[in-house]
């Protein structure tokens, strides 16, 4: 039949047909290829990272211990325990409320300094310095080392009374905990933020210095009216990436403080530890740190987009197409 | 006009704050593998370097003799961190391929999706995670199945896949085009043309993917909770997971954790020394869009 049918087709006609088969074709092999090529990539990121996340999600509404298959459906109670509180089990809101704080100390102490000092150093490495390459690798180096690591090394340079720097008892006071907390965390991954600007002052175009010079900026001023606006978009990556590693932090205060004194240090992760590792709680805490883990993402999902909306490129329209000219210079010189 | 005069003294006055900032960035290093030979702690407390007379390897020869067994620790390290390295590379270069060459609907909005979890804290996935893993079967057993555990979650990173692709636009499309029209498969080109020509992006992305799984902490020190607690279940930990355990288990004025984190710190550093210029390469491509 489909022969005879095909007979009684023009030639043209036959001719479009072929093409649509073969447009078919090439597309079902194209998609083919496509899930050939993109599908194990897609698996790993399915399995270990949209499935957690939904079943987090799913598991903040159940009452259930870690490891058991025994569980309540407790709907919105999780959420009420930690953000509102429970008259019987106050620890709850206790570890949440505590959590954030402690964590949020950290990140104001924190980032500040890995955002300053890096663009400090960047700076300095800018300026043509003999030995440039060796500096930059010099800072960077602390941050190949593993925690562990570096929080060992830290725990003995700082040893109250023995140690390169005395006089931090950090295991019994709650300043000197912060501050050696916040070096030992400056000292090993300053050097990440300061590569990343480096490379941006390195495409700034030079004549736009001359420029400001001849205007009458002096060097100071040019740091805020040339360099800042100029490498922006470093400086909004380094600041988004380095917010959300600071609310990331676990292994320092694991090491260094343990969470002392009197758990005053203790971070948002290792609460949510404690509460999947402890017994003397009344059960259903696995769902409770879920809830917990629900409402950090989202608080910090909710930080990154806010930076993002508000350092968005508004309307200095000369300044992009002043970055696409650059980019094409750039192009030409190839 | 910048004059040459003001130029040099940029680069004099960067140079000495440099060299200032440089050496206190290195001193605790220096002291600390210093200190790492002295007999204990309370030895030449007020000296930068332990005297001759106290210089001993006895805080090396204790740890080896101990029941830490540190360069089984490295060992497993090096196996995790190369195998996780190896498979992820493939994976993810494969995909980058696919977002990059091929034509598919919606592969932007793939893309975004993807690279907008790096928002996404680790401990909001790491609760599923470790259960999932645990009813796989992979967690709270004492043999090669543990290092499974740490291994594939790993498969599904962001990072490496962001670079390479990111390298692989670099590529100009005419020629993947070019080779199209003479009939090349998209294996072919993958193989022939994209892979030599992405080489340097695979091998930053290697880097990464290495230190990453090599100082990766939270999953690894609490999946060892799972293993027991003993001289054969010490044998299948990490490096990181190891150095924790030292920092808890010896105690006092004793240095044998600070010899420990001196040798744990050498082979990151040789290989760093080798390739410092690909891995500063790589960082600084991340703030470029």
């Amino acid at each position: 039949m489909k022969n005879v049918n095909n007979n009684a087709l023009t030639f043209e006609q036959r001719i479009e047909a072929q093409k649509t088969i073969d447009q078919r074709k090439s597309t079902l092999s194209r998609y083919g290829t496509v899930l050939l090529f993109f599908g194990p990539y897609l698996f790993f990121f399915c399995l270990f990272f949209v499935y957690p996340i939904i079943q987090g999600v799913i598991n903040s509404f159940y009452s259930y211990n870690f490891g058991n298959p025994d569980r309540i459906f407790v709907g919105w109670q999780n959420y009420h325990d930690i953000i509102i509180g429970n008259a019987d089990i106050a620890t709850y809101k206790t570890y949440f409320d505590e959590g954030l704080l402690h964590t949020l100390y950290f990140v104001l102490l924190t980032v500040p300094f890995l955002i300053v000092v890096p663009f400090i150093l960047a700076l300095l490495l800018n300026q043509k310095p003999w030995g440039e390459s060796f500096f930059r690798a010099l800072f960077f180096l602390p941050n190949v080392l593993s925690v562990s690591t570096v929080c060992i090394l830290f725990r003995y340079v700082f040893n109250p009374e023995r140690g390169l720097i005395k006089g931090f008892n950090f295991e019994s006071d709650l300043a000197s905990a912060w501050f050696v907390l916040v070096i030992v965390t400056v000292w090993w991954t300053v050097g990440n933020n300061m590569v990343i600007m480096n490379a941006g002052l390195k495409q700034v175009d030079k004549s736009l210095y001359e420029a400001a010079s001849i205007d009458g900026c002096s060097p100071f001023k040019q740091i805020f009216y040339v360099t800042l606006p100029q490498i922006g978009n470093q400086i909004l990556v380094c600041t988004i990436t380095t917010f959300i590693a600071s609310f990331n932090v676990y292994g320092q205060v694991d090491l260094i403080t343990n969470g002392g004194p009197n758990e005053q240090t203790m971070v948002f992760i290792q609460r949510v530890l404690q509460l999947i590792h402890t017994s003397s709680l009344r059960s259903g805490t696995a769902g409770i740190a879920s809830a917990m883990c629900v409402l950090f993402a989202l608080l910090i999902v909710a930080i990154s987009l806010i930076q993002l909306y508000v350092t968005r490129d508004k309307s200095n329209s000369h300044r992009r197409i002043f970055k696409k000219q650059h980019a094409y210079v750039k192009e030409g010189a190839k | 006009m910048r004059t040459k005069k003001s130029i040099l003294t940029a680069r004099i006055i960067s140079t000495v704050c440099l060299t200032i900032l440089g050496v206190l960035w290195i001193i605790p290093l220096i002291w600390a593998v210093g200190a790492s030979f002295k007999p204990d702690i309370y030895t030449d407390a007020n000296q930068f370097f332990p005297s001759i007379e106290n210089f001993t390897w006895n805080n090396y020869a204790f740890l080896l003799g101990s029941e830490y067994p540190i360069f089984r620790w490295m060992l497993n390290s090096l196996i995790i961190a190369s195998v996780q390295t190896i498979l992820y590379l493939i994976i993810a270069s494969f995909a980058a391929y696919a977002l990059v060459f091929i034509k598919w609907k919606g592969k932007n909005i793939v893309f975004t999706i993807i690279l907008s979890s790096m928002m996404i804290p680790g401990i909001a996935t790491f609760l599923p995670n470790y259960e999932l893993l645990f009813n796989m079967g992979l967690l709270g057993v004492d043999d090669f199945r543990y290092y499974l555990a740490l291994i594939l979650p790993g498969l599904g990173g962001v990072f490496g896949l962001f670079i390479i692709r990111s390298f692989f636009l670099g590529i100009p499309n005419e020629l993947i085009e070019a080779c199209k029209v003479d009939g090349c498969s998209n294996f072919q080109i993958f193989f022939k043309v994209v892979l030599p020509m992405g080489k340097s992006a695979i091998f930053v992305s290697a880097i990464f993917a290495f230190l990453g799984s090599w100082n990766d902490y939270l999953m690894p020190t609490q999946a060892s909770l799972l293993i027991q607690d003993s001289k054969e279940g010490n044998q299948l930990i990490t490096l990181p997971v190891g150095l924790a355990k030292l920092v808890s288990g010896i105690s006092g004025g004793d240095a044998t954790p600070l010899a420990g984190a001196v040798i744990s710190a050498i082979p990151v550093m040789v290989v760093y020394c080798f390739a410092q210029k690909y891995i500063i390469e790589g960082v600084s491509r991340t703030g470029i869009k």
